[in-house]
């Protein structure tokens, strides 16, 4: 199968700062990528070069065979952070309605046709009975699906997450997976998320590629996420179990 | 109140409070969103950096003003959109540099021309038809930018990272504001002066930004404050003979207090 997304010998950072070393990676149809790793290992970096917000200083990105920027509009993204202001004067349906601007076009004015694909857009994400309310006044959950409504109003076939499940309790972080998981399994589209949570997210995912400023392992969950490559990695003695189908990983403590 | 239309100095004084009311209450919107309060502060003195350095060479003081607000604008948006430092550095940075240039100017001067209090404390009753046309100028480019990009420019106040990748020309936007920014307050100088330009980009959006989470009511209330306070504040300074860029402030902050008092935003607080 062909790679969807491409990177072959990508080098980027900030200033002269590297931040990912010759990144090479194949990412196909259909699959849900999860790319984890410790903080500061490059995985939001990555995701930015494959977005087309950030130039590598070397190595070639192809996203559906062109440079990210000329298909931005098939790329769906969802940041970690965004407005925080409790006040935003925004409702969520407007907050939606951002990720349809560049279908719109410059100067255009949202019609009826667009404020209903935004509308669609909120009911994917359960969150109809929400479009009026300020953004500034949902949950971080809810603000989360509303951003994931933003990315999926342009009906993207790439849905790129950086860190989904920061800072969201633990039902909130299932709602989210479980979209993602249909959106990947009914809707076709290819997830590509980054964190360095693996035990909230192995089940869900095909791929997992592990990084550390480069990729060190990549390929199915069993087989990266296993005892032997995970001490490996982390340098230290790392236990896998599985329970009820869902992989788990437990550091194990020096101390004990 | 109908004798006052008679004289002329007022009718201009009239048109200006509406034009500087106008277009300082609508950039003032994005300023207050953004989080860029204090730029107006920064670049308000650049631009009296400018006045100072055009009145020092015998020149046209809003051409000098226009120039260094637009630099100073251009570079404390760049500094801002590059990271690294925070924009409240390269603000206080440049707020200081360009008074300094300003004073220094000031110094130079074999005589001390009394126009730079006026453009330092604003003075609306002796603004001239150049003055207006200046302003008129300016909010039509302010009007015509809002209409044009109303859409890209709310989308890059709530994220402009995010309205950049998601294919918007969230940096064109943002520095086509910083210049119109910058020609605001040039053109406002003139009437509200210095330390008072700032105030009235400020205050009016603060006090709109109280009471709704719409922008689009934002906006009409922030407009509405901006023309409101400077139409009443003009009529107290001729009535009680008080400067009238003082009194235009002291009106907008009258409005931004109530806004504060009644807020349903505060509600929850109290």
């Amino acid at each position: 199968m062909d790679c969807v997304v491409e990177l072959a010998g990508v080098t980027a950072g900030y200033d002269s700062k590297v931040a990912i070393e010759d990144i090479n990676l194949c990412i196909k149809e259909r699959s849900f990528t999860g790319i984890i790793g410790p903080n500061g290992s490059g995985k939001t970096t990555l995701l930015r070069v494959i977005t087309g917000s950030l130039t590598p200083f070397r190595g070639t990105v192809k996203v559906f065979g062109h440079p990210p920027v000329r298909v931005r509009n098939r790329i769906g993204y969802v940041p970690q952070f965004f407005n925080d202001d409790p006040y935003i004067p925004f409702s969520a349906i407007e907050v939606v309605l951002f990720g349809l601007y560049p279908h719109i076009g410059m100067i255009r004015r949202p019609g009826g046709k667009d404020v209903e694909r935004a509308r669609q857009a909120l009911d994917t994400v359960g969150l109809l009975d929400k479009e009026k309310e300020p953004f500034g006044h949902l949950s971080g959950g809810q603000k989360r699906r509303v951003m994931i409504a933003r990315a999926l109003a342009g009906d993207p076939d790439i849905l790129i997450l950086d860190e989904p499940s920061s800072g969201l309790d633990v039902k909130s972080i299932r709602i989210i997976l479980d979209l993602l998981h249909k959106l990947n399994t009914e809707r076709n589209i290819i997830i590509i998320l980054v964190t360095h949570n693996i035990n909230q997210i192995a089940s869900y995912l095909d791929t997992v590629v592990y990084m550390r400023k480069r990729i060190y392992v990549a390929g199915n969950p069993k087989e990266v996420l296993s005892k032997e490559v995970l001490s490996e990695l982390y340098g230290a003695p790392v236990d896998v179990f599985e329970r009820n189908g869902n992989i788990c990983v437990l550091v194990e403590d020096s101390h004990a | 109140m109908h004798e006052l239309l008679h004289y002329a100095f007022m009718q201009k004084a009239i048109i200006a409070s509406i034009l500087v009311g106008l277009t300082c209450s609508l950039v003032g919107i994005v300023v207050v969103l953004k989080g860029m309060s204090f730029m107006g502060a920064g670049i308000a003195h650049a631009s009296f950096a400018g006045v100072t350095l055009a009145l020092l060479l015998g020149m046209e003081p809003f051409y000098f003003s226009l120039i260094f607000a637009v630099v100073v604008a251009i570079f404390i948006g760049y500094i801002e959109r590059r990271g690294g430092l925070k924009i409240d550095v390269p603000i206080g940075i440049m707020f200081s540099f360009t008074m300094a240039l300003a004073i220094m100017f000031i110094g130079l001067m074999k005589r001390y021309d009394p126009r730079v209090m006026n453009f330092l404390f604003g003075s609306v009753l002796s603004v001239s038809w150049k003055d207006i046309i200046y302003l008129a100028i300016n909010l039509f480019l302010v009007l015509l930018f809002f209409i044009l990009f109303f859409k890209e420019l709310k989308f890059v106040i709530f994220d402009e990272e995010l309205a950049e990748i998601t294919g918007i020309p969230a940096g064109s936007i943002f520095y086509a504001f910083l210049i119109l920014l910058g020609l605001t307050i040039s053109t406002s100088l003139s009437s509200v002066g210095v330390i008072l330009v700032f105030a009235m980009i400020v205050i009016p959006s603060a006090a709109a930004y109280e009471l709704t989470h719409r922008f689009s009511l934002m906006l009409f209330l922030s407009i509405t404050f901006g023309v409101v306070s400077s139409l009443i504040g003009l009529y107290l300074s001729y009535q009680f003979d008080i400067p009238s860029g003082a009194s235009i402030v002291l009106v907008v902050s009258f409005f931004f207090f109530i806004s504060l008092l009644i807020s349903p935003k505060r509600r929850r607080l109290r």
